[in-house]
């Protein structure tokens, strides 16, 4: 998936080879048809899962705070997920239309984010290798924050995260919790949040999204390969 | 300083007694000349460190996500500090003035989030149980994370944190790194960084923000009661 083709002035998004925190990026350039190309870093097989593909370049990539993912953007390099996101939102025209819209926009990023990093200490340690450990995660910690969300689009009744237009807020909570859900191996925690339910089905109904995440998430793990859970990509279901 | 003066159209900012993640939006907002009023959470002291004073009204204050700090501003409540601070930021002309300045305000905001959390091991954690595990974390943590900033404004070489007038990064970078340098209880550390040193006076000699530092900073400690270290109010340097 990494593409040769380099255009000057074209976006460049730099991350591992998977969705982990560049995922909701991604979704929104798609969305925005923002043409931009994939720079992906391999990690290598265990025991050593070696981050060296990136680490050689690290340093020497012009980044004021060398980090993955970053952005280019002409004379732009940044860093940090959710400024990235931000920023792409802010020239796609996907960060709400009035400042109390943009602070739902971006509460509700925070909030997602906090949630996938809540889970992720599970899907990398000794808890996700289990059976016993996942489900343990998916009845407590992913139960109880999903249920927030749920309420909050039932309260709501918009038809997207918020407004009835799409923002980056849609992005950041359809893969957060697209990767939460993931944990709940037998597939049935879904349907006890109606409202979720729904707003996934609206996301993946997007032009260009749907197909997107129809290629893209059977080919991207959800995690890095030194993950105990989704470190390769799960069976469709 | 909890205060009951409730105007109805002011702003609410909710938080524990204590500088915390509510400080940098407390700066912007005195920067600024915002008023708002402080719903301010005692702790209980001793072996409980009690969050009753919160938890009690935790689900019944109007929050999607219940969680501190928050902000009330008419029919807006919301939580996220960083969400907060960059709405405060928007409606005060502080986010920079163009999506290229504003990317690189919320990179830096991010950035120093990142940092913040990190000195948590020595806030919260093990490394600040003693004065020798502290001092190794300043001099090795600490140190290298503040050389990245210090390096940031030696290469940028503006007056603020991003450009020539003061942003929302300004108030969360001197807030962040302050609470960093008190991990230094020799104060030292600060001579190495001297393009920090100027920055930080800088956002010192603000009109409303020198005093309010002044003034805030004697009284509110840096962390919760139950902090391994700057639990209480440290002495004045």
């Amino acid at each position: 998936m990494s593409a040769s083709d380099t255009e000057k002035n074209q976006l460049v998004l730099g991350y591992w080879a998977i969705r982990g925190l560049a995922e909701p990026i991604r979704l929104a350039l798609h969305y925005s048809n923002t043409p931009y190309t994939e720079k992906l870093y391999q990690q290598g097989e265990g025991p050593e899962f070696s981050l060296d593909e990136w680490f050689s370049v690290k340093q020497s990539q012009g980044l004021d705070f060398p980090n993955l993912p970053y952005l280019f953007d002409g004379d732009l390099k940044m860093t940090q997920s959710r400024a990235i996101l931000y920023y792409i939102g802010r020239k796609a025209n996907l960060m709400g239309k009035t400042p109390t819209e943009e602070a739902h926009v971006m509460m509700l990023c925070e909030q997602a984010h906090d949630f996938r990093m809540k889970t992720a200490p599970v899907a990398y340690g000794p808890e996700g290798a289990t059976k016993e450990g996942r489900k343990n995660c998916v009845d407590t910690v992913i139960s109880e924050e999903l249920k927030k969300f749920d309420d909050y689009f039932g309260k709501h009744k918009t038809k997207f995260a918020v407004g009835d237009h799409p923002t980056v807020a849609d992005f950041q909570l359809y893969e957060y919790i697209d990767a939460n859900l993931a944990m709940d191996e037998e597939h049935t925690l879904v349907d006890k949040f109606s409202n979720i339910k729904q707003f996934m089905k609206t996301i993946r109904e997007l032009p260009r999204v749907g197909d997107y995440i129809t290629k893209a998430h059977a080919q991207l793990p959800i995690n890095s390969k030194m993950a105990k859970f989704a470190g390769k990509v799960l069976e469709e279901k | 300083m909890s205060t009951s003066n409730t105007d109805k159209n002011q702003l609410v900012l909710g938080y524990w007694t204590m500088r915390g993640f509510a400080e940098p939006i407390r700066l912007a907002l005195h920067y600024s000349n915002t008023p708002y009023t402080e719903k301010l959470y005692e702790q209980g002291k001793g072996l409980e460190f009690s969050r009753e004073e919160w938890l009690r009204e935790k689900q019944n204050v109007g929050l999607d996500f219940p969680n501190l700090p928050y902000l009330f501003d008419g029919d807006l409540k919301m939580t996220q500090s960083k969400a907060i601070l960059y709405y405060i930021g928007r409606k005060a002309n502080l986010m920079g003035k163009t999506p290229t300045e504003e990317a690189y305000v919320m990179m830096l905001c991010e950035q120093a989030h990142d940092f913040r959390l990190k000195t948590y091991e020595v806030f919260y954690g093990q490394e600040g149980t003693t004065k020798e595990r502290r001092k190794n974390f300043a001099d090795k943590v600490v140190s290298e994370e503040l050389k990245k900033f210090d390096d940031y404004f030696g290469k940028h070489k503006t007056k603020f944190a991003v450009g020539d007038h003061p942003t929302v990064a300004d108030f969360q970078l001197y807030e962040y790194i302050d609470a960093g340098l008190a991990i230094d209880e020799e104060h030292t550390l600060i001579e190495k960084l001297p393009n920090i040193k100027q920055f930080m006076k800088t956002v010192r000699e603000l009109p409303s923000v020198g005093d309010y530092i002044t003034k805030a900073h004697a009284q509110l400690p840096l962390n919760a009661k139950m902090a391994q270290f700057a639990g209480q109010v440290l002495e004045q340097k």
